[in-house]
């Protein structure tokens, strides 16, 4: 299978605003991401897990562009043959949704109250159906809508069809998701639904445009153990139906066992091991895996020592080796790469 | 010394136009010295409001708690001042739990003042806290946005036990932070527990970490308790 | 012939779509415009503030000291003499004075008066919150410029009546303000647990509230300056300002009582006008300029996550 994105050494640094404080400056500047490649295949379901702060978010946001201004982004970000670095913001506007696109954490912020759900989620369809006409003969089409504006009757009659039109592919994508009786669903207001219902509404908007990358950032923070577990249902029915690849980024761990087919773990900005789920759990050979899996509450709350490094002065040599109980002298001097071997890919001199 | 709640119930907007929703109704039990007390249950069941009810934040609609004997609400000003000092209560979300406009140490001072702690005492307390709670001295001079979730938690904790308290309320600790702080966090709550002998409410959403800590349990649904075996 | 009209015709278009999908980043410039404008407002604003505080180093004459009458601008007298022959350019520079301290006075009045307002009904909710709130209300309805009118009328016009009233009479946004702040605030945990662990309300309040209100206060207390200045211009024009307190207003008032509009004497009506315009603008801009950056910080906030 080839693969659908490819990130490759992907550098992402923040440089403090000149108008804060200098305190302020020291926490802000850094680099988030260091040197981080990763590729997703078609319909594959990639995990990123790491703890807060280790730079998981902020390649998520590069892929998607939405980095805020002061950050600086190095590298390439391969997608269907485009490097979306470079693309121009218009380009990357007419991507995002269609071809990429992101579920949010918090499902009862990102919908709008005010408006009926049917109408939310046929939003993206109205917006990117536009963008399809404007592309060829943008000139002519706008004249000849100026026509149809003037004549009310045309008009009302070709927006009911093309509403009627986005409001059955609305139906199919619902029923698609498992509800029985989409049409009724469509009436309804974000706050006459649960909280889970409002959730696979928000999968069911990603997917109206059936793109083919889904990036998740962090959808099971914050929210209770049913509805991690819904989400986790609604998302595997979402990997079965459609064609889709996901970009999974969690904290997470066994929500990311049980969803993704490959997981990659971050330690302070950088991959330090990348293996199927099944391996990686049942035998994780970095330090820093072993030591996160230890702290799961099944396997008794096994802390890791110390805290992870601040991103504006990591330690010299391996990032993890201060909090590593089997560190050797080599670890401290030198920064080992990320091996590979047998599908397998770690960030260790001990370990393959 | 002891705590106990007795019959606790809360209503919400029960106010002039009554039609108050119950959250929840009697509820009683009793934290027993060095002892952690679980609270587990779906969100939105009242946990957290039960929690605050306890340390005299909110009161209740009905029932009352007791502390040595005493009910809350019908307490002298010094009875309540200890009450004030050996009920304390610990709160979810570590970002705003200390002043985002005061450096660490003042906010810490502060308490100290309190206390009415100076000098080299003031010193020698705040260098045993970042003892116990294994933080450097540099956390200090530092202002809250600058330290990660994991060390302000800790941080809440040890200018808590300044205060030296019989009993803590901690309200979901540790699900604002990662899977490997929050086994730090819970293990530092053990210690201190040990050392000290401080008993606990543990409020939490999470089975797991309820059964690591608690010698008894209960579980908030539908507005009612019930006491769970560990 | 025809291109060039459909040329025309796009173009508004164009420049929408470039707009619709710029969005972030004409955002951004806007914001950093802003940021420009701020510090330019902060530094001309300084300038009015040191004429304001040393005006004998920059008037070249004292007020009151008279010349010939009506003279048009020379070397001598860079803005010409008004009716009794004192300096133009002098009694401008003494003017910003009086008109920034009417500013300032007032607005320190009713700031004060709504922070103490705001910090009390938040903190306290329930029936002191309703309380205050309601006094609030009936504040709000009071007009302002027809009770000084008939203040003046029946007081001695002083400048000092002005400052109060314009004071006693506009802090009900800043106390609404400061009120919905407080209530968010009282809700963080380091209000809650210094609380719980004992700081009485008002160590509370000095302590925890009133720093993380400041950055709200002062765009407020900026507008509120702006505003004051232009009351006290307008109520001067119309003959209710203190005489013996020479403001611009008042300056404005005897240009165009005493013939400096039938004779044309621009810079005799002209420069005061000017000086009130810029100096509130530049006042409105610092305001907004820390308003901006209040919102830019709170965005922040939600995002360093
Ligand atoms: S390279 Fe050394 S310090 Fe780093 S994880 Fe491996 S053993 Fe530990």
């Amino acid at each position: 299978m080839n693969a659908l994105l490819e990130v490759k050494d992907l550098n992402v640094s923040f440089q403090g605003n000149e108008n804060e404080k200098g305190n302020e400056n020291e926490k802000e500047s850094g680099t988030a991401v260091f040197y981080v490649s990763f590729s997703i295949r078609e319909k594959e379901t990639l995990a990123l897990v790491g703890e807060t702060g280790c730079g998981k978010s902020v390649v998520a946001h590069a892929i998607m562009r939405l980095l805020p201004p002061e950050s600086r982004v190095k590298g390439t970000i391969e997608f269907g043959g485009k490097n979306l670095l470079e693309l121009s913001e218009k380009e990357m506007t007419k991507l995002r949704g269609k071809e990429i696109s992101i579920i949010f954490q918090n499902p009862s912020l990102a919908l709008n109250p005010v408006y009926s759900i049917g109408h939310q989620l046929a939003e993206p369809l109205r917006i990117h159906g536009q963008e399809k006409r404007k592309g060829k003969e943008w000139k002519e089409k706008e004249e000849r809508k100026e026509k149809v504006w003037r004549e009310k009757e045309e008009k009302n009659e070709k927006g009911l069809k093309m509403r009627k039109n986005n409001f059955s592919n609305v139906a199919r994508v619902l029923k698609r998701m498992g509800f029985s009786n989409p049409h009724e669903y469509m009436g309804y207001y974000p706050s006459w639904c649960s909280g889970g219902m409002n959730q696979r509404f928000l999968i069911a908007a990603s997917t109206m445009l059936d793109p083919v990358l889904i990036i998740a950032d962090e959808p099971s923070k914050g929210l209770d153990r049913n509805r991690v577990a819904e989400l986790e249902i609604e998302l595997k029915r979402l990997k079965e139906k459609s064609e889709t690849a996901i970009l999974l980024i969690s904290h997470d761990l066994g929500f990311v066992r049980r969803l993704a087919d490959r997981v990659a773990v971050m330690y302070a900005g950088e991959i330090v091991e990348i293996a199927d789920p099944s391996s990686l759990f049942e035998r994780p050979l970095h330090p820093y895996t072993q030591g996160l899996l230890n702290s799961l509450p099944e396997r008794g709350f096994v802390p890791i020592p110390g805290s992870s490094p601040p991103l504006s002065s990591p330690p010299e040599g391996c990032r993890f080796h201060p909090r590593c109980p089997f560190k050797e002298k080599l670890c401290m001097q030198e920064h080992p790469e990320l091996k590979e071997s047998n599908g397998r890919a770690v960030r260790c001199f001990l370990c393959l | 010394m002891s705590l106990k709640a007795e019959n606790l119930s809360r209503k919400y907007g029960s106010g002039l136009l009554g039609r108050g929703k119950c959250i929840f109704r009697d509820v009683s039990f009793e934290l027993e010295p060095g002892k952690t007390f679980g609270l587990m249950g779906p969100s939105g069941e009242g946990k957290s409001t039960l929690g605050r009810i306890i340390s005299g934040l909110e009161s209740p609609t009905d029932g009352a708690v007791f502390f040595n004997g005493n009910p809350l609400s019908r307490m002298k000003k010094a009875e309540y001042t200890t009450f004030r000092r050996k009920v304390q209560m610990m709160f979810q979300d570590p970002t705003d739990a200390f002043n985002p406009r005061k450096r660490i140490k003042h906010s810490i001072f502060e308490v100290l003042n309190l206390l009415e702690i100076s000098g080299t005492e003031r010193i020698r307390c705040t260098k045993e806290i970042l003892k116990t709670t294994g933080l450097p001295e540099e956390v200090l001079l530092r202002y809250p946005s600058q330290l990660s979730g994991g060390q302000l938690q800790r941080l809440a904790l040890g200018r808590i036990l300044l205060l030296d308290p019989e009993y803590i309320v901690l309200d979901e600790p540790t699900s604002a932070l990662d899977v490997s702080v929050q086994a730090q966090i819970l293990h530092l709550l053990k210690n201190v527990q040990a050392e000290q002998g401080i008993s606990y409410l543990l409020i939490s959403h999470d089975e797991a970490v309820i059964r690591f800590m608690s010698d008894s349990c209960g579980e908030l649904e539908n507005g009612q308790m019930d006491l769970i075996e560990v | 012939m025809m291109q060039e009209e459909a040329y025309i015709r796009e173009r508004p278009r164009k420049w929408k779509d470039f707009l619709a999908h710029n969005l972030n980043l004409d955002i951004r410039k806007y914001k950093r415009n802003l940021k420009k404008l701020n510090r330019g407002g902060l530094f001309l604003f300084t300038f009015f503030l040191i004429l304001a505080l040393f005006p004998s180093l920059f008037a070249p004459y004292s007020p009151t000291e008279r010349f010939i009458p009506y003279e048009a601008p020379s070397t001598a007298h860079l803005l010409g003499t008004n009716d009794i022959g004192n300096d133009i350019l002098s009694e401008l520079v003494y003017g910003a004075r009086i008109s920034l301290m009417v500013g300032f006075a007032s607005a320190s009045i009713s700031t004060l008066i709504g922070l103490m307002i705001g910090l009390f009904s938040g903190y306290f909710r329930g029936t002191p919150d309703e309380l205050l709130m309601g006094f609030t209300d009936v504040v709000l309805i009071i007009p302002k410029i027809p009770l000084i009118i008939i203040l003046g009328a029946f007081l001695h016009p002083s400048i000092w009546i002005l400052i109060l009233v314009l004071g006693l009479l506009s802090w009900e946004s800043i106390a609404r303000v400061v009120r919905s702040k407080t209530l968010q605030i009282r809700e963080t945990g380091y209000v809650k647990s210094a609380r719980c662990m004992g700081f009485s309300s008002f160590h509370i309040m000095v302590s925890d509230i009133f720093p993380n209100l400041i950055h709200v206060l002062l765009p407020k207390f900026m507008l509120a300056t702006a505003s004051a200045m232009i009351s006290e211009a307008s109520l001067s024009f119309l003959g209710l300002g203190d005489i013996s307190m020479k403001s611009w207003g008042i300056m404005l008032s005897f240009a165009f009582s005493r013939g400096g509009f039938i004779r044309d004497m621009w810079w005799w009506y002209l420069p005061p006008g000017i000086c009130i315009t810029l100096c509130v603008m530049f006042i409105a801009l610092m305001g907004f300029g820390f308003e901006g950056r209040e919102k830019e910080n709170g965005k922040r906030g939600v995002d360093s996550e």
